[in-house]
């Protein structure tokens, strides 16, 4: 039995060479190589990511799923906690990655109002950064994504076995309510977000959010009340996210508006539009990041729920991926000139 | 029979066993003592509580109500502010950047431009040019001096054609190779040059104060090498209808400044051919 193990071992490691080797060839084919570093953008989304995981799961469980990770073997409910730990890790740094897309847009427009000249070349920077901070996103994602699957196969596995194998010693949780590093865990991801995002001038947040700020918090409360407090299927994450498409459409229904009126009036209404659409999109995502999706992580670790939510899970999953869509749009916008009337 | 009345007795004794144990039927005020002890006890014990403490109770008590009218304030404030007049920073970029857009596609559009521009000299002369371009790519430039020399160019993919007003040959050249008194302006060669210099150098940004402009127009400001740079833009078109350079004046000192070029443009009107064939008789006096 072992010698057969070792002999796969042997024969795994030309296949991990080719398979590097076809990679290699992709990149090189790929044309001359591009600059895939934007420090600020990885920091962000690193240490955000990090600081998100601090928030909702304690020390200990961090530590327990990162020896699963690595082989330790644990009881059943240790190893679904585990498998919880890495997708939530995953979903964080998922989101960061989109949210960090829209700050960089957001950054890049702000810079330019101290900047002389205004052209094509500088926002086509900012677009490379948003699609870095994405790139970051996913691959952080993805490599927190391959010891959740690994886990979850482990468990099935497990859950196929005869009961003799099966290990149902209960996983000692820690207390799932708020705890010092959750708090340590806002104060750092508030301390990236500070450190990583350069504004001339950071009172203009205010301004920018504002609309957009009061609109989803207010709507993702009034859909909380309308559905039920306890209700379980709509949670904070999927009320955030409904509001933040709510508001996307408004900032994509008054665009249009702005552009049958093809004078620099109309000009103004287009680019708040659009203003609307970015800081919509990354209210919502800063509130699942923030609020839904720590909720959730309590409820489960408290065992009110069993797994998160399939509404929650679209939120994290899907909305991202939807406000990037729109930041590409929104790009699209600003660098098509309007019709002028004849 | 006997055994029918034995029962009947026992069913007496039975009832009226039981009376002695039924209870008195609860007095009216019952209800209302128990509520008032109940209320002066919760409030014995909130006597103790700290402010804070009370108000968050109390604040529990209407948890519901709070959000709901949190949420409505919310609505209402994200609605009105996102309607208000003052637009952030970051749209007033994107405005910008939008109407630079949108201001070069026009330019690239032009099929023809007539540009006027006058360069005030010292005393009440003034030098002047006037650069006619079509689509096909041909520039004509006249040239009146302040030293009332006259002369016309004609520009074509980088070679220069020069006629004198008095006649005579046409002569031509390498654009590179001409002499510096007769380089005309050169942003204003062509459209597209025009387009790239408003877009690169000026650094335009919408004025402040619109007053300069005519209500179908808009002003943009910027700057280039120490000069203030004023464009009009006529809002339907968005071409560029008046150009105009400052020296620029301190602030605080109120003067009118001081114009150092005027352009005024026409654009998409048609050209006579004959004017833009090198060396043709209607070389003569087309500055004015």
């Amino acid at each position: 039995m072992s010698s057969m193990s070792t002999r796969k071992k042997y024969l795994l490691i030309p296949a991990w060479i080719l398979i590097a080797a076809i990679v290699a060839v992709g990149v090189i084919q790929s044309g001359p190589p591009a600059s895939y570093f934007d420090l600020y953008g990885f920091l962000f989304v690193l240490i955000g990511g990090m600081a998100l995981v601090l928030i909702s799961f304690p020390g200990a469980e961090i530590g327990r799923a990162f020896r699963h990770a690595v082989g330790v073997s644990g009881s059943d409910a240790e190893l679904r906690n585990s498998t919880h730990f890495w997708e939530a890790a995953g979903r964080s740094f998922w989101i960061l990655g989109g949210m960090r897309s829209i700050l960089s847009i957001i950054i890049g427009f702000a810079g330019m109002a101290t900047q002389k000249y205004a052209g094509l070349p500088a926002i086509i920077a900012f677009l490379i950064q948003s699609l870095l901070s994405t790139f970051y996103g996913s691959l952080l994602a993805v490599i927190c994504f391959v010891p959740c699957w690994k886990l979850m196969g482990k468990l099935q596995s497990r859950l196929s076995a005869p009961d003799a194998e099966r290990n149902e010693t209960p996983a000692s949780v820690g207390h799932p309510g708020w705890e010092f590093g959750a708090y340590i865990g806002y104060v750092l991801f508030l301390a990236t977000l500070v450190l990583t995002v350069h504004l001339p001038r950071p009172l203009m947040v205010w301004t920018v959010y504002r609309p957009s700020l009061l609109l989803v918090l207010g709507g993702t409360l009034a859909l909380i009340l309308f559905m039920g407090i306890n209700n379980i299927r709509l949670t904070p994450s999927a009320a955030f996210a409904g509001m933040g498409l709510i508001g996307s459409l408004m900032g994509f229904i008054q665009m249009l508006h702005g552009m049958t009126v093809p004078t620099p009036q109309g000009v103004g209404h287009v680019a708040g539009a659009l203003v609307f659409i970015l800081s919509s999109c990354f209210t919502a995502l800063l509130g699942m990041a923030l609020v839904g999706a720590p909720l959730e992580d309590r409820a489960i670790r408290a065992g009110r729920a069993g797994a998160p939510s399939a509404f929650s899970r679209v939120s994290w999953y899907v909305f991202p991926l939807l406000s990037l869509i729109f930041l590409v749009l929104v790009f699209n916008m600003i660098i098509m000139p309007l019709p002028p009337s004849r | 029979m006997i055994r029918m009345k034995d029962s009947i007795e026992q069913d007496q004794h039975i009832t009226r066993e039981f009376g002695k144990y039924r209870l008195a039927p609860p007095s009216p005020d019952l209800h209302d003592r128990v509520l008032r002890a109940a209320r002066a006890a919760l409030a014995g014990r909130d006597v103790g509580l700290h402010w804070t403490d009370r108000w968050l109770r109390a604040c529990g008590a209407f948890r519901e109500e709070i959000l709901a009218f949190a949420s409505v304030l919310l609505l209402i404030l994200g609605v009105v502010t996102s309607l208000g007049a003052d637009q952030s920073v970051l749209a007033e970029s994107i405005e910008r950047l939008k109407v630079m857009v949108t201001v070069s596609e026009c330019l690239y559009r032009a099929t023809s431009m007539d540009c006027t521009v006058l360069k005030p000299a010292a005393g009440d002369k003034e030098s002047r040019y006037r650069v006619r371009w079509n689509a096909a790519g041909i520039t004509r430039v006249d040239i009146d001096s302040t030293n009332g020399t006259e002369q016309t160019l004609w520009i074509f993919e980088g070679t220069v054609s020069v006629a004198g007003h008095e006649g005579g040959a046409v002569r031509s050249m390498a654009i590179t190779t001409m002499p510096a008194e007769w380089q005309p302006p050169m942003e204003f060669l062509t459209p597209t040059l025009l387009a790239q210099h408003i877009k690169e150098q000026y650094g335009l940004m919408p004025a402040e104060r619109q007053g300069g402009a005519r209500p179908d127009e808009f002003l943009l400001v910027g700057q280039e090498s120490q000069q203030a740079v004023e464009i009009a833009f006529d809002a339907t078109t968005y071409l560029p209808t008046t150009l105009t350079k400052y020296l620029p004046d301190p602030p605080w000192t109120g003067k009118e400044r001081d114009c150092l070029e005027e352009v005024r443009f026409q654009w998409n009107t048609p050209i006579p051919q004959e004017l833009l064939i090198p060396g043709t008789s209607a070389v003569k006096r087309q500055v004015k």
